[in-house]
């Protein structure tokens, strides 16, 4: 698996747990202040956002090589 | 490129708590420049690319292609200027008491072009730093007299259970695929729109872009945050907002802040400015960004003798035509602002395989990606346009935008597509 495709991949998982799936049941009136669900999501957005920075820094060289891109198999010969 | 990070500081603030994933999606952008943008700077800088379908070109080799995805880059663009417009005229008619909002989108749309025609790259490149600034100073100030003057977070939440107990509710199964789909829609869209690939190209150097991009990931935590804080304020100050009064919640919540604390009316002549300044920025490099894929993609290659000066001058009408069309529509429109950036999205992210398999894989050729993008797109269309004339369909079949269903379907072409030509080739 290439390194863009783990990158994807990653990107899209991290995405996909940002949405506070597991939360269902209303808030107790009697609870103050932010409601779980909300701190989860923001919790793990700012997760996302640490991994990108250090996704950017770390595997940008990486993705700019253009040997990373495999062979050409429309080309003949 | 700060100032495209801004964009949707100006937006009016949806009156929802679900609108928290406007946070992520703005992050998301950078995890979409992630992709493609360290090889296609490589690339750029190898080439001298100009527009989008300038990688295109070279790597397909196959102009229907180049065309139709500049094509589909304008009709997004243009849906941009027209989504600024109708916001910038609603924020101008719900701020004062003498502007009619057509009187403001005129006005503003005229100062827009006519600098933009004037100045070109040059002029936009520098009011975007100096409009960038501003806003990014607005929202924090605008934070700031919120938790220290008014309520308080603390407060704020307390209030909010009060007023709409409805409001810190968990999202349904169906909001929350919906919520997903908006980021992964609004993540990529924005990472391909035209104007943010030529300011990849147009980078100072690797590690400038490399460290802005490592900043930008942090901003929506600063400014988007801070402003759906503003919003969810005014949902508690102002009860009973509905659905098109949200849409002017952000001048509401400024009014009220002046009326709480009036030492704070410089606080509103700056966010005035910052929000006037975001929309500038956002529709000049957008104009530009029409002007010369036009310019480029279409009209040269139809006369290839052309001179410069009339490139130009074809580049500048253009600008101006477009702007008058979309200055019309902005005063006829019913759609949210919401609404309309979906669909420039919704449209935006076919493109999305022809760039990042184009720029990952040598194994794809022009012509699944051709099918592909064209099936996609023509998904898409049908359905915002079934909507439009009025059918009962839901918006978003299934909690996903139409838009992703025909990137699925695009993706489901090229692929099929590639396996078939290895096969053949074989």
């Amino acid at each position: 698996m290439t390194l863009v495709i783990k990158l994807f991949i990653s990107i899209l998982g991290l995405i996909f747990i940002t949405v506070p799936w597991f939360y269902t049941t209303e808030p107790n009136p009697a609870d103050q202040g932010f409601p779980n669900w909300f701190i989860y999501s923001l919790l793990m957005t700012v997760i996302f956002s640490i991994f990108i920075c250090y996704a950017i820094g770390r595997f940008w060289d990486q993705l700019a090589d253009e040997n990373a891109m495999g062979p050409d198999l429309n080309k003949k010969g | 490129m700060e100032t495209h990070f801004l964009d949707f500081q100006d937006r009016p603030i949806a009156m929802d708590s679900g609108f928290l994933l406007s946070v992520t999606f703005m992050m998301a952008v950078i995890a979409g420049y992630l992709l493609y943008a360290p090889r296609l700077y490589c690339l750029s800088r190898q080439k001298r690319y100009l527009t989008t379908a300038d990688f295109i070109q070279d790597r397909y080799k196959y102009r229907p292609l180049s065309i139709l995805i500049s094509l589909i880059g304008v009709v997004a663009l243009c849906n941009f200027i027209l989504s600024n417009l109708k916001a910038i005229g609603l924020f101008i008619e719900s701020g004062s008491a003498n502007i009619s909002m057509a009187q403001g989108v005129i006005t503003f749309a005229f100062i827009v072009v006519l600098y933009e025609t004037l100045g070109g790259m040059r002029s936009v490149a520098w009011t975007d730093v100096l409009q960038g600034l501003v806003l990014f100073i607005g929202c924090i100030l605008i934070f700031g007299v919120i938790i220290f003057h008014l309520d308080g977070l603390h407060v704020l939440s307390i209030n909010l259970r009060n007023v709409r107990p409805e409001f810190w509710s968990p999202p349904t199964l169906h909001q929350k695929i919906s919520w997903l789909s908006s980021i992964l829609i609004v993540g990529f869209g924005i990472s391909l729109y035209p104007q943010a690939i030529q300011r990849i190209y147009a980078a100072k150097s690797k590690l400038v872009l490399k460290r802005s991009l490592q900043v930008m990931v942090f901003l929506p935590l600063v400014t988007t945050l801070f402003m759906l804080t503003v919003g969810w304020v005014g949902a508690a100050k102002i009860p009973g907002l509905g659905k098109e009064a949200s849409d002017t919640i952000t001048v509401q919540m400024l009014n009220f802040i002046v009326t709480e604390v009036p030492q704070m009316q410089i606080l509103l002549v700056v966010f005035v400015a910052a929000v006037f300044a975001a929309i500038m920025s956002t529709v000049d490099s957008s104009l530009l960004s029409i002007s010369s894929s036009i310019t480029k993609d279409i009209y040269a290659p139809l006369r290839p003798h052309s001179s410069q000066a009339e490139l130009t001058l074809f580049g500048k009408l253009i600008s101006w035509i477009l702007m008058a069309a979309m200055t019309i529509l902005a005063l006829i429109t019913q759609d949210t602002i919401w609404r309309l950036i979906e669909i420039k999205l919704e449209l935006l992210i076919q493109i999305t395989p022809a760039i990042l398999l184009g720029i990952h894989t040598k194994r794809v050729s022009a012509g699944p990606v051709f099918a592909g993008l064209i099936v996609g797109t023509i998904i898409t269309l049908l359905y915002v346009i079934t909507i439009k004339l009025g059918s009962n369909i839901p918006v978003r079949p299934f909690g996903i935008h139409a838009g992703l269903w025909g990137l699925l379907v695009n993706c489901v072409i090229i692929g099929i597509g590639s396996l078939l030509k290895k096969r053949i080739s074989c």
